[in-house]
C-alpha cells in the first residue's frame, strides 16, 4: 500500500495504517456468511441472467428474520444511556410478538422467492434491461 | 451573431457532464456567443427541461459550431459527426463495458459502441478537448493529435446552502462517512462498504455510512450493495439515492470524510465538491483521480479492507493529517479559481474556426 498526502508519498503513515490494520479482531470483520454464499460472487457473474440466478439462489440465505436486539452500541452521557437502558426494555417487553411477527414475514418471504423462481425460470430469455441513466 | 451550442447524450440536473455542459453554456454566454443544450428527448430530466433541449430542436437553430460532450454511443454524437457545423469533441471518458457485463448487457455494448466510434468522431472534429490528462492520453493512443485539457468547470462552483431538514436526518451525534455518485460497478462502493463494517466495529460504532446518487443507472448493481448491507448486518449504512443539491450540500456539510473507491474515473467531480465544502478527501488513486484532486486528498492505491478501515479511521481522528489534507485542498481549489475559463474557452473555439461573436461580452 503506498499512500499519498497532499501531493508527497507518506510511507510512515502507511506503516501506522498496516500496524493499525492489524490491532482490528476477527470478531469485527463485517461478513458472517461463508464467501461461497456472499452478495460479492455476484460480480463475477458472465452476463445479467446468470446474475439473476444466482441472487435468487443467494437471497435464501436471508430469506429469516432476526427479531433478537440490535447490537449494543457504547451510549455516551446520562441521557444517552438512559434511553439505552428502555430501549432494552421495551426490546425484552416486546420479545414474543416480534418473534411472531419475525416467523410470519420469513414465511413470506420464502413464498415470495418460490414464486419469483417460478417467474424467473418460465421467463427465461434475453436480457430486457434498459439503461435507465446515463453511466 | 455567432452561435456555440452543446449535444448530450442525456441531461440530468446534478450529473457531471450535464453540470459541465451548463457552466459551459453560461461561460459561451458570457463571451457573446448565442448558446444553448440539446439531448436525445426521452433522455432529458424532467427537471432538466428548462435548460436543455430536445435534440429535434438543433436543426431549426442553424449553429455555427456544436460541442459534443461526449461520454456515451447515442444518436447525438452520430448528428453532430454529420452536422453541417464546426465540429469540437469535449470528451468526458467511457467507462470500459467489462464492469458492466454481469449487471446490464444493453449498456455495456453501449459502452463499447462508444469506444468503437471514437475513432471516426476524432477524424470528424475540428478540435478536440479532454476534461483530464488521463482523458487526453486515451485520444491521443487512438492519434489524436492536438487534445488540449480543459478540467469540469462545474468544479469550481460555490456550494449551495444546505437543507436544514435533511441536515437534521444526518446528524446524531454520529461520524458520518460519504460516498458520493451514481451507483455503478466501476465505483467498487461494496469495498466500502466492507471496509465501513470493519471500522464501525473496530473502531468507531457511532459512526454512519451514506452512499449518496443515483441508484438507476444500474439497477443490479444497486441490488449486490443493498445485498452486502443485508448480510453484514450493517444498521448504519443509508443509500440515500440521488440528491438534489441542497440535500447535497447537507450532506457535505455533516460528512467527517468523503471516501472514493472507484477503479475508473475520468475525473471525478464530487472529490473537488468535497474540497470545495471543507471535507476531508481519502480517494484510491485510479485514472484521472490524482489529476482532478492534486495535492488535496489522502490518496492510496491499494489497500485491504481492514487497511482500509484503519485509513478511515486515521482520517478521522488524526488532526495533523486532516489539517494537511485541507491545506492541500485550499492549495487545489485556489489552482481552480486562478483558471481563465472564457479564455480557454476562446482559445478552444478559435483552434476550430470558429468565428468570433459579433456582439461584444456582457
Amino acid at each position: 500500500m503506498r499512500l499519498i498526502v497532499a501531493g508527497r508519498k507518506d510511507e510512515a503513515l502507511a506503516a501506522r495504517v498496516r500496524d493499525l490494520a492489524t490491532t482490528l479482531p476477527e470478531a469485527a470483520s463485517p461478513f458472517r456468511l461463508s464467501p461461497e454464499h456472499r452478495a460479492l460472487r455476484l460480480r463475477m457473474c458472465a452476463d445479467p441472467a446468470a446474475f439473476d440466478a444466482l441472487s435468487l439462489d443467494l437471497l435464501r440465505h436471508h430469506l429469516a428474520l432476526d427479531p433478537r436486539p440490535p447490537a449494543a452500541s457504547r451510549p455516551q452521557g446520562i441521557r444517552a444511556r438512559a434511553l439505552a437502558i428502555l430501549r432494552r426494555a421495551l426490546w425484552r417487553l416486546l420479545g414474543a410478538p416480534l418473534e411472531r411477527l419475525a416467523l410470519q414475514q420469513t414465511r413470506i418471504n420464502e413464498l415470495l422467492l418460490d414464486a419469483l423462481g417460478r417467474i424467473a425460470r418460465r421467463n427465461d430469455g434475453p436480457d430486457r434491461t434498459e439503461p435507465a441513466a446515463k453511466p | 451573431m455567432t452561435r456555440v451550442d452543446q449535444l448530450l447524450d442525456g441531461y440530468v440536473p446534478g450529473d457531471a457532464v450535464s453540470r459541465n455542459a451548463l457552466a459551459l453554456r453560461n461561460q459561451l454566454r458570457q463571451l457573446g456567443y448565442e448558446s444553448d443544450l440539446f439531448a436525445v428527448s426521452d433522455r432529458i430530466a424532467p427537471d432538466g427541461r428548462a435548460d436543455c433541449r430536445p435534440l429535434t430542436d438543433l436543426g431549426l437553430r442553424q449553429p455555427d459550431a456544436v460541442i459534443l460532450q461526449y461520454a456515451i454511443a447515442s444518436s447525438a454524437a452520430e448528428i453532430w459527426r454529420v452536422g453541417g457545423f464546426r465540429r469540437l469533441l469535449l470528451y468526458h471518458n467511457i467507462t470500459p463495458a467489462e464492469w458492466f457485463r454481469p449487471y446490464d448487457s444493453v449498456l455495456a455494448a453501449q459502452l463499447e459502441a462508444g469506444r468503437r466510434a471514437l475513432p471516426e468522431l476524432l477524424s470528424a472534429a475540428h478540435a478536440v478537448a479532454a476534461v483530464s490528462s488521463f482523458n487526453a492520453a486515451e485520444l491521443r493512443a487512438l492519434g489524436a493529435a492536438a487534445v488540449r485539457v480543459i478540467p469540469l468547470v462545474c468544479a469550481t462552483s460555490p456550494p449551495p446552502a444546505p437543507d436544514p431538514t435533511f441536515a437534521a436526518r444526518l446528524g446524531g451525534g454520529f461520524t458520518n462517512i460519504l460516498h458520493v455518485g451514481r451507483l455503478a460497478p466501476n465505483k467498487c462502493i461494496e469495498d466500502l462498504i466492507e471496509a465501513f463494517g470493519w471500522y464501525s466495529r473496530g473502531f468507531n460504532p457511532r459512526s454512519r455510512l451514506i452512499i449518496a446518487g443515483s441508484d438507476r443507472s444500474c439497477p443490479r448493481y444497486a441490488a449486490l450493495l443493498r445485498m452486502v448491507i443485508v448480510e453484514t448486518r450493517l444498521e448504519t449504512v443509508w443509500i440515500t439515492g440521488f440528491l438534489d443539491d441542497r440535500q447535497l450540500s447537507a450532506a457535505y456539510a455533516t460528512a467527517a470524510l468523503v471516501v472514493g473507491v472507484s477503479r475508473h474515473e475520468g475525473f471525478c467531480a464530487p472529490l473537488l465538491d468535497a474540497a470545495r465544502a471543507g471535507v476531508p478527501v481519502l480517494a484510491r488513486a485510479a485514472g484521472g483521480i490524482p489529476e482532478a484532486v492534486g495535492g488535496g486528498a489522502l490518496l492510496f492505491d491499494e489497500a485491504s479492507p481492514r487497511e482500509l478501515a484503519a485509513l478511515i479511521h486515521l482520517a478521522t481522528t488524526d488532526a495533523a493529517l486532516r489539517r494537511a489534507i485541507a491545506e492541500g485542498q485550499r492549495a487545489r481549489l485556489a489552482e481552480l479559481d486562478r483558471r481563465d475559463i472564457g479564455a480557454e474557452l476562446r482559445d478552444w473555439l478559435t483552434q476550430a474556426g470558429v468565428p468570433p461573436p459579433a456582439s461584444p461580452p456582457i
